[in-house]
């Protein structure tokens, strides 16, 4: 450890499961300070998994591991302090601002004050991120992600750097100004680890690692390894010979190791002690063949055994010829593109050739992307038209699109289909039938050599084979023309050269190909390129053309690199009015200078004496912070904690009435009579229902069965003659049984007003009915405590608060800490030195708050909006509301923290929280009346203790026989899961 | 056209039924729900605790509590010694109701002079209390109805019979489960349409199937279809559950009942895909979706009966297919209901469905941008 090495990995070996396949295997390395160490290899080799274990947030199964002189396993804070991760995915808050960013990472590593200043100054100048404080993350270009990933890393210096992958999907520019911050870090001592599969990047290392399936194959300098195939590598050209077709010639050849195109010319390495390619064996006799300096990759090619020399033989026979042969296969006249008073794309027009490969590149927001769009007719242009094999894309937009094949970015395939499914569903998509159908299906499963894969679900395939099958999706139907939208981004160079022999192939039957890449030795394989930025196409050529344009006295050898950087800072400097590269921004935004940060000093910054100044204190403030930024930014939030309530109660306190009234019902008056009429009209004053009266049953009996009325009340024909004979005159009732609950209060009500009116009857009109009153001897006397006006949403709406309190709780913190897994922030910020502690609070207090702030929303509407007493404290409230708001933080986060993903923890939270509450709380259903296992299972949630509280301390008041033991339950029930949360919460991933 | 949306369904099918856990999901929770829906979601009172407070050493005192002691609907019937025990088991939750009998009711019975007996019930359970009331009521009138043997009293002038139709016994599972299957298919083929158009979004297949010759109209039948045939069978097996499990009478036509449920998914299928038309992400999508079904479940006189909401709501409801499907299967189930009652609640259905699914198909081809 005295040799100063930051990390030194003796025999490291992961497993993820026990008896599998060591993702790392006996990896024996040593990573020095003040240099960049490249972590290179070929998908799935383990660069990931190594740089997680470096970081501490996997741990490894065997050997021994020392990283900045700690030991991962037993040292963690220590490690935490002088090592800063950037993850894969952007890892940082997209709904905050860059300053937000910035000032959560200062206050999770505890740079305060001065030094804060400082280092904000500092980074924003290296960043050239100052014009752009106050802009949201997720609304910067893929390279200022980038840079404000770093940013936050070096919020505090590090001794060791682990970026994984920094530079996917970032464009050439913006890479070059991200190596260029690297090495100024280089200097200042740190030591950074790039691990990376653009190999022209290892060049740019100190020292490289080399990974294949976990095992290392090379480390040291890459010159060194360069050195190894020194000799061998070769540049072929020749006037009129089209470089495909020599390098397909080329790679029947046995001696040739690995070839690939560099615009006019072919890049061939020969294998060991072979000897240089001869013109004759080319199949051509006027062909320049002379000796070029290795590359890093012809090195990797060689380590790894040579490039994939299948060749592919798509299609059995050269395409039709179209009746649009004549026409150019795509054209685009005058797109323009406006989103408001922003042109994203500006009059572009270009066309492409049969049989052509058209690069569309561009800087990230150079308006690449939405011309892409707009040429697939993803995206409907604001004027000027596009065409593909002579249709066009809008007027004939079913058409075209039959003539166009489309790989997406990301293999955008139904994972959990297998091969064959999804191949004969993009075939059925494109109209290919029966014969037709299978035919094309396996011409392209023996043109990819999927066979062996054909039943397993597309999400499990290799890296490799998903591209080929999303290939052989996009192509099945033959389409004229096949648009690639960044094809090969994050793809070792083995499977990228693998997808080019097939794209190469069919460029050869001729199909047409548009695409778009940031990787710029892909771009070599097209036949020309146009150049977009800022919305407008700024040079169009092949790429010897553009080469050739940037030519120089200082730069005879300009790469298409160099080219491409010249050609857009000389459009800059043509046109010096915006000199601000990111098309989105004024140029002159003074959105926030540099002392404007040292005003946003946390308030704790100016009490040096308070307890907060201690780092954990100043962690959970930062992550309190953070999470109530986001609940304020956060449309979703609002709706739950704001709009849900409202409309729960809106819907409980009008539409959920147990209290009948208007029912309908009929009654059927056979004989008019004095009686009868004075029978019904009783009928007609009471407000429990609204009467119909018939003079014959079986009409009103229909509307029984239909649900018009809910009951009928039949007056025989003989009603008043036996009541005037002294006999006794029955009443027929019928009421609806399909509603129980209705069926039992129409009963007792029609009884009820009806023995109101014998009463009545008898009292006013003796001497018509000459009897004595008949009166029950005994009547009962209800007395309805605490709601004597018998309102039944008196109670329902103390029991829909709870189901508020439930919903932020348990499904919004659920859904949010998700998200966090899904989009890497979790990752991001386990590196920090944060702890489970600092977690849990900063995810339970903000979601605390705002379940009181729900709280006291529907209180108040409940209370002044539907006037429902409360008669109870407001501090018991508090008390209760709290010790239930613990329990289901905490149920929403342990499910958070198992699920994982958004659609199961929505699911999860909704069966465990939502349900309970809606139903098994007693405050719609009673609970006794539940079978004795459910009412078992009441007693073991939450809900049912909270509810009855929450009904006491509104209708009675504080009765404490009641609350407090519920109130202890919930605070036994909170600690329990919070101690089952504490256990399973971790700063590393398993 | 027609082998192009075969093909779209087909693999909605298949994405759905080939992930594990999405079939799991689509599968175990309608059946437990019904389980325990069926079982929770009682409007009867049985099994609950009260008290009696007995102030009188008389023998028709004594009979009357007796009564309450051998009824089963009360698990507990606790004695109070003294007047301020009332507040407190009432207060504490103790016990529902209590049952007060002043010291002169056996001489006032025996008398033949009109008697009193007070019930206290506890309003915060204001509808199981209600209900509580008027079990006691009509004990006691049975008990008068025995006593007027004892001591006769003159015939009534009219008498009441009450004949229940549909459901002799109200047996509130009857009533339960027939709305229970309108909640549980409504609950998957909205989820199922609502979550689809978002996952693929995320997933970046959605950008997919828009560059292919499919239509924005194609692509909402090839969604629909998927979810009505899910829906179909996770609502046969409600049915099958109802009839089998719980014993509901199955007393009218099932080909009315398959006719409305069709017109139904349509209609629940619509408003999924509009609201997965509006939302961008999952997360969205779930609480749409939530927003949607909550009060759609609670205003369609599921909970209680429409009549009881205030008119304005009443005319809300009416955009509600739940409200509709519930009349026709609870008609079919227990009443028997007639052709063209059904096809009366039938209309509007068809009404929702035509316009949330061509106010989607225009959402989708907007959103295609």
């Amino acid at each position: 450890m005295s040799d100063g090495s930051l990390v030194i990995a003796e025999g490291l070996t992961k497993r993820f499961n026990a008896d599998g396949d060591a993702a790392i295997d006996h990896l024996d390395a040593r990573i020095e300070p003040g240099c960049v160490t490249g972590l290179i290899g070929p998908d799935g080799a383990g660069k990931t998994t190594l740089l997680r274990i470096f970081a501490g947030l996997l741990l490894p199964t065997e050997g021994h591991l020392t990283v900045c002189g700690a030991d991962p396993v037993t040292e963690l804070p220590r490690l935490r302090q002088d090592v800063s991760y950037m993850p894969q995915r952007f890892g940082l808050y997209e709904d905050l601002s860059v300053e937000q960013n910035l000032i959560l990472y200062a206050d999770l590593f505890n740079v305060v004050g001065r030094e804060r200043a400082d280092a904000f100054e500092r980074l924003l100048a290296f960043t050239d991120l100052k014009p752009f404080t106050q802009r949201l993350a997720g609304d910067l270009s893929g390279g200022m992600k980038q840079k404000l990933g770093l940013a936050c890393a070096l919020i505090r210096k590090p001794r060791l750097l682990l970026l994984d992958e920094p530079s996917v999907g970032v464009d050439p520019i913006s890479r070059r100004e991200l190596w260029k911050m690297i090495y100024d870090l280089v200097d200042q001592g740190i030591g950074v680890v790039w691990s990376t599969s653009y190999l022209d990047e290892a060049e740019r290392c100190t020292e490289v690692l080399l990974l294949s399936e976990g095992k290392l194959l090379y480390s040291g300098p890459p010159k060194e390894l360069t050195n190894r195939v020194a000799g061998r590598s070769y540049l072929v050209s020749g006037p009129g010979q089209a470089s495909r077709k020599l390098l397909a010639r080329a790679f029947k050849l046995p001696a040739v190791l690995d070839g690939v195109i560099q615009g006019r010319s072919v890049r061939l390495v020969m294998k060991p002690h072979a000897t240089a390619p001869l013109a004759s064996e080319l199949g051509a006799d006027n062909l320049r063949i002379e000796p070029t300096p290795p590359r890093f990759e012809d090195a990797f090619v060689d380590l790894l055994g040579g490039a994939p020399k299948d060749n592919p033989t798509l299609f059995g026979a050269p395409l039709q010829r179209d009746q649009s042969q004549d026409e150019a296969a795509v054209k685009a006249e005058g797109l323009t593109k406006k989103f408001g008073d922003f042109i994203a794309a500006n009059n572009i027009s270009f066309q492409i050739a049969r049989g052509e490969i058209f690069g569309l590149l561009g800087p990230n927001g150079a308006g690449k992307s939405t011309t892409f769009k707009m040429m697939c007719g993803l995206s409907r242009p604001t004027s000027g038209r596009a065409s593909v094999a002579g249709l066009d894309l809008y007027l004939a937009a079913g058409a075209a699109r039959g003539r166009v094949g489309y790989m997406a970015q990301k293999f955008s395939l139904y994972g959990d289909l297998s091969v064959r499914q999804n191949l004969a569903f993009f075939a059925g998509v494109y109209g290919l039938n029966g014969a037709r159908r299978t035919e094309a299906m396996d011409r392209v499963i023996t043109a990819f050599k999927l066979q062996p894969y054909l039943e397993v679900n597309s999400s499990e395939l290799p890296l490799g084979f998903k591209q080929r099958l999303a290939l052989a999706c996009a192509v099945m139907h033959e389409p004229a023309v096949l648009f690639l939208d960044e094809p090969t981004s994050g793809v070792d160079p083995l499977t990228r050269r693998e997808f080019w022999a097939h794209i190469n192939s069919m460029v050869e039957r001729g199909v047409t190909i548009m695409v778009t890449t940031h990787f710029l030795d892909e771009a070599e394989y097209c036949d020309r390129i146009g150049l977009v930025y800022r919305g407008r196409v700024i040079a169009e050529g092949s790429p010897d053309e553009l080469k050739d344009r940037v030519r120089s006295q200082e730069n005879g050898e300009p790469t298409l690199e160099d080219a491409f950087i010249e050609l857009v800072e000389e459009f800059d400097r043509q046109d010096e009015t915006a000199p601000n590269r990111d098309p989105g921004e004024k140029p002159s935004s003074p959105a926030v200078s540099g002392p404007r940060i040292h005003d946003r000093r946390t308030p704790d910054d100016q009490s040096p004496t308070s307890g907060f100044r201690r780092p954990r204190f100043r962690r959970m403030v930062a992550l309190v912070r953070k999470e109530s930024q986001q609940i304020v930014r956060d449309p979703s939030a609002f709706l739950i904690a704001g709009v849900l309530p409202v409309l729960l109660l809106f819907v409980y306190g009008f539409g959920v009435s147990l209290d009948l009234q208007h029912v309908p019902i009929g009654v059927v008056v056979e004989q008019p009579s004095p009686e009868a009429d004075s029978f019904v009209s009783s009928f007609r004053d009471s407000h429990y229902f609204d009467v119909r009266v018939v003079h014959h049953r079986a009409a009103v009996e229909e509307e029984l069965v239909s649900g018009r009325v809910n009951g009928v009340v039949v007056l025989a024909a003989d009603f008043s003659e036996r009541m005037g004979r002294g006999e006794t005159a029955p009443i027929q009732v019928l009421v609806d049984g399909s509603d129980p609950n209705t069926a039992g209060l129409v009963a007792g009500y029609v009884q009820l007003l009806w023995a109101n009116w014998i009463q009545q009857e008898s009292v006013s009109q003796d001497s018509l009915v000459n009897r004595p009153k008949s009166v029950p001897l005994i009547s009962t006397e209800p007395r309805v405590w605490f709601n004597p006006e018998r309102n039944s949403y008196y109670a329902l709406l103390p029991g829909a608060v709870a189901i508020i309190l439930t919903l932020i709780g348990t499904l919004l913190p659920s859904l949010v800490v998700a998200r966090e897994w899904e989009r890497g922030t979790m990752e991001a910020m386990l590196t920090t030195p944060v702890t489970p502690l600092d977690l849990l609070v900063g995810k339970i207090v903000p979601y605390y708050l705002l379940g009181l702030m729900a709280l006291a929303l529907s209180v108040s509407v409940t209370v002044f909006g539907f006037g429902v007493p409360y008669r109870g404290s407001l501090l018991a409230l508090y008390l209760v509301s709290s010790a239930y708001l613990g329990v289901t933080l905490a149920l929403g986060l342990l499910i958070s923290t198992v699920a994982k993903n958004q659609f199961a923890a929505g699911q999860g939270a909704l069966v465990v929280g939502f349900l309970p509450a809606f139903l098994l709380s007693g405050y719609i259903f009673e609970i006794d009346s539940m079978p004795a296992p459910l009412r078992l299972l009441t007693s073991l949630l939450p809900p049912s203790y909270f509810v009855s509280s929450l009904q006491t301390l509104f209708l009675a008041g504080d009765v404490l026989s009641v609350l407090v033991p519920s109130g202890l339950v919930l605070c036994a029930m909170a600690s329990f899961l919070g101690v089952v949360l504490a256990r399973a919460t971790h700063v590393r991933l398993e | 056209m027609w082998q192009r949306i075969g093909y779209l369904i087909i693999k909605e099918l298949l994405a759905v039924w080939r992930d594990p856990k999405s079939r799991f999901l689509l599968v175990a929770p309608p059946i437990i729900e019904m389980l325990v829906f069926a079982n929770a979601a009682t409007q009867e009172v049985k099994n609950v605790r009260i008290a009696v407070f007995n102030q009188d050493l008389g023998v028709y005192a004594r009979d009357l509590v007796a009564r309450f002691e051998g009824s089963p609907n009360f698990r507990e019937v606790r004695h109070l010694r003294g007047e301020p025990e009332i507040q407190t088991v009432i207060d504490s939750r103790e016990v529902l109701m209590v049952v007060r009998i002043g010291e002169d009711f056996s001489r006032r019975v025996a008398a033949g002079q009109p008697a009193d007996v007070q019930l206290i019930l506890d309003g915060r359970r204001s509808n199981a209390s209600q209900i509580l009331a008027s079990y006691a009521e009509q004990m006691i009138n049975a008990y008068n109805a025995e006593l007027s043997q004892v001591h006769p009293i003159p015939p009534p002038a009219s008498t009441v019979t009450t004949r229940i139709w549909f459901n002799p016994n109200l047996d509130a599972q009857w009533s339960t489960v027939p709305s229970l299957v309108v909640v549980l298919t409504a609950l998957g083929g909205l989820m199922v349409t609502a979550l689809s158009v978002a996952r693929e979004r995320e997933l970046g297949t959605f950008a997919q199937l828009l560059v292919s010759p499919l239509s924005p109209g194609e692509i909402v039948i090839g969604k629909s279809v998927p979810a009505f045939f899910i829906g179909m069978a996770e609502g046969t097996i409600m049915v099958l559950a109802a009839v089998f499990i719980f014993h509901v009478p199955l007393q009218g036509s099932l080909l009315l009942l398959y006719t409305g449920m069709a017109a139904f998914l349509m209609a629940v299928i619509g408003v999924g895909l509009f609201v997965s038309s509006l939302s961008k992400t999952q997360q969205q999508a779930i609480l749409g979706a939530f927003s949607c079904m909550v009060p759609m479940t609670l205003l369609s006189g599921f909970a209680s009966p429409i009549e009881n909401m205030p008119e304005w709501l009443q005319y809300m409801t009416l955009a509600n297919p739940y409200r509709y499907f519930i009349v026709i299967v609870k008609g079919v189930f227990l009443k028997s209901m007639p052709v063209y009652d059904v096809l009366g609640n039938l209309g509007p259905l068809i009404v929702i469905a035509a316009v949330t699914l061509s106010a989607s198909m225009l959402l989708f081809r907007r959103r295609a941008e």
